[in-house]
């Protein structure tokens, strides 16, 4: 480890150790975090995976209604069916905060009273695929909303959780060693002045015996 | 009325006939879908010489202009050889109504006008652009301006897209009947009758699965069915099944039974539209047994639209990859 270019004085060791003391609680304080945030990433995660499961399970039978829609319109009709949508959704974005995170959340509402009013094509030359279609579609867009809520919850905690863990780290494997072995340093270095002091003091007292009394200590 | 001296179809019966053993037959659908992929499919449509040619058409997704293409052929080809362009003009006016339909939803939506419009009407797409923009009107039959003006009127008030489709098919339909009934043919106006009653009955049962109200189905229906309202209007808050039942003993009354069944097996959701289909190809081929006149160029037109509608289905089952049963089960009988 490192030790870190310092004055080895008693009140660096003084800054040294209240510094410790910070890092200490800080590095406690964020393995906190990186806990809790890891088990809610976790519960986001799992709820994520069923939803994704349920909408692509749907949006596969939304795109094969469509396919066979298709097959049974020609483009232009299926085109000119869906030019103009009926629904008009207002979608309301805002922000929740999960352990410091600003997870987003998403709500729509239909504009018009009756949600079920979602047709926006004439019936005469229009396939009764493409009724399915739609109908699941519509059913699936707060699926869907929800899962992209989800989805960027889950990628904003996962990088939280990263820089959580990267500063975790730091402190405890950079931070607080070094601070640990700096002032470990310096107390030594203190201590060896200490002691140097004591042994010159010691001496200078020999050197005042020697000439008060013509004394040598043998 | 408009009467028809079968003498001056003498050539274009002919003709008709020696091109319709040309038509796709069951024999071609099955060598499609029993092709590997779509690229071999769409080599049976070559074959039988579809579209104008050139090489603009290759690739599998260039399919749907092949198709286009090949159902323009088709009604220019009519338009020659029939010596009264109204009996042809009367089935080209769907592509009419369907381009009004389009510029008006791109002008109330705001939008830009996508290109979609078709050109086998009896006003070129561009024609019609032109006519929309600046309020035009004088190339269209009254029951059109009608219509279009009814529009304006209605999407100012309630802002609703789909009022447009409702009330522009409801348009076509009235007109068709008219231009149909105004020919002295009664094939013709067995025609009428037929897709102006399936029509119905097709938008009928989507209506009542969707749940909607008689309000709304009322809007929907088409008038000059030989099925009364009456009729719908009684079932409007009963079961498909118990309309079926009420229509027993029309020539509907088999089709939409056996429909509803193969809708309820879950083998073919649209397996009224199918059968009710199949029952229309059939009663045109009475056309088979008139030597010359109007008929056999009609049935060949109808002919030409439910072979195309199984090659399209064929080439998108194929391209998205879907299995050959569910495709088969939704192919429509040929005429030939």
């Amino acid at each position: 480890m490192a030790r870190m270019n310092v004055n080895p004085t008693r009140m660096v060791l003084t800054g040294l150790k209240k510094r410790l003391r910070t890092a200490r609680r800080g590095h406690k304080l964020l393995k906190d975090k990186r806990d809790e945030l890891m088990k809610r990433f976790l519960e986001v995660v799992r709820e994520n995976k069923t939803l994704r499961e349920e909408a692509e399970e749907k949006l596969q039978l939304v795109h094969s209604r469509f396919v066979m829609a298709r097959a049974e319109m020609n483009t232009e009709l299926l085109e000119e069916a869906l030019m103009f949508p009926k629904q008009k959704v207002e979608l309301s974005a805002s922000t929740k905060n999960i352990m410091s995170v600003d997870v987003p959340v998403l709500e729509f509402h239909t504009e018009s009273d009756d949600a079920g009013d979602i047709y926006p094509y004439g019936f005469a030359n229009t396939s009764s695929e493409l009724d399915v279609a739609i109908a699941t579609l519509s059913e699936l867009t707060p699926t869907l909303l929800k899962l992209a809520e989800l989805e960027k919850s889950a990628q904003l905690m996962a990088d939280e959780i990263e820089k959580t863990r990267r500063r975790v780290n730091a402190l405890e494997y950079v931070l607080i060693p070094n601070l640990e072995e700096t002032i470990k340093y310096i107390v030594m270095k203190l201590d060896e002045n200490e002691r140097g002091n004591l042994t010159r003091l010691m001496k200078v007292k020999d050197m005042m015996l020697e000439q008060a009394h013509h004394y040598e200590y043998k | 009325m408009l009467r028809i001296n079968e003498g001056d179809y003498s050539y274009a019966s002919g003709l008709i006939r020696a091109k319709e053993p040309k038509l796709l037959g069951n024999s071609h659908f099955a060598r499609m879908l029993d092709s590997p992929a779509a690229e071999d499919a769409i080599k049976v449509l070559t074959e039988a010489d579809y579209g104008f040619g050139g090489g603009n058409a290759s690739g599998i997704f260039a399919f749907e202009r092949l198709l286009a293409d090949e159902m323009k052929k088709c009604f220019e080809l009519l338009l020659e050889l029939a010596p009264k362009a109204e009996v042809i003009k009367a089935f080209q006016r769907r592509y009419d109504y369907f381009n009004v339909k389009v510029l008006l939803k791109a002008e109330f939506a705001g939008i830009e006008i996508p290109p979609i419009l078709a050109d086998t009407g009896t006003i070129a797409g561009d024609d019609m652009k032109r006519m929309i923009r600046e309020r035009d009107y004088s190339e269209f039959t009254e029951l059109m301006t009608g219509a279009v003006n009814e529009v304006y009127d209605v999407f100012a008030r309630t802002k609703d897209p789909q009022a447009v489709d409702l009330i522009l098919d409801k348009a076509f339909y009235r007109q068709l009947t008219a231009d149909l009934k105004a020919i002295d043919s009664p094939f013709l106006w067995n025609i009428a009758e037929m897709l102006t009653d399936m029509t119905n009955i097709k938008m009928f049962v989507r209506a009542r699965s969707l749940n909607k109200s008689w309000d709304f189905i009322k809007k929907l229906l088409l008038e000059d069915g030989t099925i009364s309202e009456e009729v719908y209007f009684k079932n409007s808050d009963k079961s498909v099944e118990d309309f079926a039942e009420d229509i027993r003993k029309s020539k509907y009354g088999e089709a939409v039974k056996k429909g509803l069944e193969l809708v309820r097996s879950g083998k073919n959701s649209s397996g009224l539209e199918k059968m009710l289909d199949d029952l229309f190809i059939g009663s045109i081929r009475s056309a088979k047994l008139v030597t010359i006149g109007v008929e056999p160029l009609i049935a060949y037109l109808f002919a030409k639209e439910a072979e195309i509608r199984n090659v399209r289905m064929i080439m998108t089952g194929k391209i998205n990859g879907l299995p050959a049963d569910m495709i088969r089960e939704r192919l429509r009988e040929v005429y030939v």
